[in-house]
């Protein structure tokens, strides 16, 4: 269990806009000799009193701190008054591990109080919770919080331990380096928005200085201090691990088995190979993910992002002659904002496209206005073979599989969509169809017919016909309810999971425990499934793949 | 921001006292300041010269 073996505890005073006496009462053991210290700078909750009496009568000056907050910290005045020995530890290759802390900014006078002169202050003390080592002047520390934190990219021993104690870590402030240690600081760990939430000093140059590790709130701070004591400070300051030197100089290259040195050069090139393979693997995703961005823009973006996407959608699903109606309109010197987004002219009848994001569900004007716009070309062609279609991203802040996808559409609309032949898609279903036609290579005549038909349009190719619904599930089985139409061994079926579709053929088919050649309406049918199969569940529903 | 105080019942749950870990390395001297008692006894456990103190 956690305790904690001494308490540093700011005390509550009454919260007023007058200085008290700041009283302190450190304790730091045989502190000059010390070689590596270890501070967390984060304080224990307030104490209701001081620590101890105030340590010279009134009358002589002394440190007073402001009221105004309801909490006197005296660590400041403790950490100015070991900061020339910590300075000495650390000119002289000492370490510091600091688990840090927002850099406070108190209000500490140098005064006095007696009844002749009352309180007089004598001069402002510019010290703070960081006044323990000087140099440690020369950085900015900003106060922040959060729990997002990414280790740095190097490959360095350091970081891979970092990385494995951030689980559950905190942090509470930011570094920046001014220039007088620019060239010393390096950062290990930076918060979401790039700031440097921990990083280390190393020596300065040409000087037997040593290091100081800046680090956010680890939750195994046990942990942590013992790993990084074993397996990385020996080798940054060998000087004060005599042990661990005289155990590893046998194990330099000069002295170390020709076999050993094998081996490890045989890691690290291992290393540079795999390193050199993610890099190229992360590079290969970028551009994977730019080529397709029009996927991701069908479940995110609204207004021209989301045209284009759908044209780049319509496009691979074998649409040859799509009109962007804004860049017509555009070239002809005409307002296109009454107009609707696309136009398809594949075949007769034209496609009138309407494309819309929306946060909600479509009200009825966005999810009719294709066919208001179907009524305006009518009336400029004069020619009455024209439909409309919408297309809409609904609830596109949600991830798909999060929003009404059942009900994207009030039934009044899709009553109005039947009785003026509109055809209705959201681009969620539209994402599913582009992905089952890339995945099991359905041509365009598949589902190019499915965008001419009215009402809620699903995402389901002409040559599937529905079967029924999961019944049942074994380990390498499950059953359907035959609804409709007949299944054979030898077809070809296609389960309907949320996001995809996945094919198998019906190698058997057992009803009763008996084989059969086929099963009809009414028969509750097993089929065999390769166990290493995506894993079907009750109710998905199922398809006989109709033979081109 | 300030630690958040160990509640009362988890100290009952302090092990008995086993005989003082022996040092093992003399070097380095560490000096933990206002880290929570039971960093000082995993350093302790491998072998590590350790001290613990307070700003307070």
């Amino acid at each position: 269990m956690l305790q904690r073996e001494h308490l540093s505890s700011p005390y509550t005073v009454r919260k007023a806009s007058a200085y008290q006496p700041v009283v302190m009462k450190a304790s730091l053991p045989n502190y000059t000799e010390q070689e590596i210290v270890v501070l967390d700078l984060v304080p224990d909750d307030p104490t209701p009193d001081p620590p101890a009496e105030k340590l010279v009568p009134m009358e002589e000056l002394d440190w007073w701190e402001n009221c105004n907050t309801g909490v006197i910290d005296p660590r400041p005045r403790a950490m100015v008054t070991f900061q020339n020995e910590f300075d000495r530890i650390y000119q002289n290759g000492g370490v510091f591990i600091i688990f840090s802390d927002g850099r406070d900014n108190q209000d500490f006078v140098l005064a006095r109080k007696s009844e002749y002169y009352g309180f007089s202050i004598q001069e402002q003390l510019y010290y703070d919770n960081w006044s323990f080592l000087s140099t440690l002047s020369n950085l900015s520390i900003t106060r922040d919080h959060g729990e997002e934190i990414t280790a740095a990219r190097e490959d360095w021993p350091l970081i891979r331990l970092l990385k494995d104690y951030l689980d559950g870590a905190t942090f509470c402030c930011t570094f920046e380096a001014h220039r007088q240690i620019e060239k010393q600081w390096a950062v290990l760990a930076t918060n979401k928005y790039g700031e440097a939430v921990a990083g280390y000093i190393t020596p300065p140059e040409k000087s037997k200085g040593g290091w100081i590790f800046l680090l956010p709130r680890i939750h195994d701070k046990a942990g942590l201090l013992a790993a990084f004591l074993k397996n990385i400070l020996p080798d940054l300051a060998p000087a004060l691990f005599p042990h661990a030197e005289g155990q590893r100089w046998v194990h330099r290259n000069d002295y170390e088995l020709p076999s050993v040195l094998e081996k490890a050069r045989e890691i690290s090139a291992i290393q540079d190979a795999a390193a050199k393979k993610v890099t190229e693997l992360e590079k290969a995703i970028e551009a994977e993910r730019n080529a397709n961005k029009f996927l991701y823009d069908l479940l995110r973006e609204t207004g021209a992002n989301l045209v284009v996407a759908v044209q780049k959608a319509l496009t691979l699903l074998g649409f040859t002659s799509i009109v962007d109606v804004d860049a017509e309109m555009k070239k002809a010197g005409k307002h296109a904002a009454l107009r609707e987004d696309l136009r398809i002219h594949d075949i007769s009848p034209v496609l009138v496209v309407d494309i819309k994001g929306v946060a909600g569900k479509p009200a009825d004007p966005e999810a009719l206005q294709a066919q208001k716009h179907a009524f305006i070309y009518i009336q400029e062609q004069n020619r009455a073979d024209v439909r409309g279609l919408t297309i809409i991203n609904h609830q596109r802040l949600l991830p798909p599989l999060d929003r009404d996808n059942v009900t994207p559409f009030r039934k009044e609309i899709l009553d109005n969509a039947v009785q003026l032949q509109l055809g209705l898609m959201t681009t969620w279903d539209l994402f599913r169809l582009v992905r089952g036609f890339c995945r099991h290579s359905w041509t365009p005549d598949q589902v190019k017919p499915l965008f001419y038909g009215a009402e809620r349009i699903f995402p389901i190719p002409r040559h599937y016909e529905y079967v029924g619904i999961v019944k049942q599930i074994w380990k390498e089985a499950f059953s359907v309810q035959i609804k409709n139409g007949t299944l054979n061994v030898g077809d070809r079926i296609s389960i309907e999971f949320p996001v995809d579709f996945d094919e198998q053929p019906v190698a058997s088919l057992r009803l009763k425990d008996a084989d059969v050649k086929n099963a009809i309406v009414g028969n509750e049918i097993g089929i065999f499934r390769n166990e290493a199969s995506p894993k079907v569940k009750i109710g998905f529903s199922v398809y006989r793949i109709k033979s081109a | 921001m300030f630690k958040k105080s160990q509640p009362a019942n988890e100290q009952s749950e302090t092990r008995p006292e086993t005989s003082a870990p022996v040092v093992k390395y003399q070097r380095p001297k560490i000096l933990l300041i206002d880290l929570e008692a039971d960093v000082k006894k995993a350093l302790e456990m491998d072998g590590y010269n350790v001290a613990a103190g307070t700003f307070e």
